[in-house]
């Protein structure tokens, strides 16, 4: 892991962290439900993204490797969260949402391995044009 | 403007740790990718630790909380690498340790996050306990030293009044 690869991570971090942030405000500001809305989006879309990104620019390849740590490890792995889904999911519990909490916990993986597999796909349609 | 730099650095932060981390790990990742879980744990229990510091306690500033909360535990943990991971485990034909993966992710996330807060609630009591202890000991104090002082309660309110325009 070079100090450039390292870089990358963090600006790629800092910038998934910012949008994230930027996103949940326009969505909170927007939907006055209890469903964490802003954060199922963000982590359904990421896995879409990062499957494709990671299906397009093998690890193996040497010349990429600083490209995919700045838009996968660091973008997309800074964009979605997993510990504020881990939260939003108690803090419903706690709030006596069952329902919610349940929509939310398993809505966000199941919608997340459907995107993650269609951003796959993608991938394969661009590389055999 | 304030806010979202801070956001930037913290989740820069995170996202870097998060990489050595898993680089470090990356042996143990042969039969479920182990170190991601790790990861989406140890965060998990961290973020339940600082809405209660933060949002139950009020021990943390808003700044901070944004730092720590949205910048370096959101972009320390991650959903994508976890939902990818998952995709690429049933791809190869490795569904069961994929099922393993999902369920100690979401069961282990939920009880980190529950265990995060009763640590924090733990340690808030053993600071407010502390905090008391000294303050009476230092009442005793101060009344061996000077007796009993008759104090002026609507005086110290009407300065504190005064202090807080």
């Amino acid at each position: 892991m070079t100090p450039l690869v390292l870089l990358a991570v963090f600006v790629g971090g800092g910038a998934g962290a910012s949008c994230r942030y930027g996103v949940g405000r326009f969505v909170g500001e927007r939907y006055g439900g209890d469903f964490p809305l802003g954060t199922y989006l963000i982590n359904v879309s990421g896995c879409f993204l990062l499957a494709l990104l990671a299906s397009l620019l093998p690890a193996t390849n040497a010349n990429t490797t600083w490209l995919l740590a700045l838009l996968g490890t660091g973008f997309l792995g800074g964009f979605t969260t997993f510990s504020t889904y881990a939260l939003e999911g108690v803090l419903l519990f706690l709030d006596g949402n069952h329902r919610l909490t349940v929509l939310s916990l398993l809505g966000s993986i199941a919608a997340g391995l459907v995107a993650a597999a269609a951003g796959a796909a993608v991938a394969r349609l661009i590389t055999a044009v | 403007m304030r806010r979202v730099l801070l956001v930037f650095l913290g989740g820069g932060v995170g996202a870097t740790l998060r990489a050595l981390l898993l680089w470090q790990l990356a042996g143990w990742d042969s039969y479920l990718p182990a170190s991601v879980l790790l990861v989406n744990l140890i965060g998990a229990f961290v973020l339940g630790m600082i809405f209660v510091l933060a949002d139950e306690a009020g021990l943390l500033r808003a700044g901070t909380r944004l730092f720590l909360a949205v910048g370096v535990l959101g972009g320390f943990t991650t959903f994508s690498t976890f939902g990818w991971g998952i995709d690429l485990l049933v791809g190869s034909g490795q569904s069961p340790a994929a099922l393993i993966y999902l369920v100690a992710s979401v069961v282990g996330g939920v009880l980190a996050v529950a265990l995060g807060m009763m640590a924090a609630r733990e340690a808030v009591g053993l600071l407010e306990r502390g905090a008391l202890a000294v303050l009476q000991r230092l009442n005793a104090r101060g009344r061996r030293r000077f007796g009993d002082v008759r104090v002026d309660m609507a005086s110290i309110e009407a300065e504190n009044r005064d202090g807080m325009r």
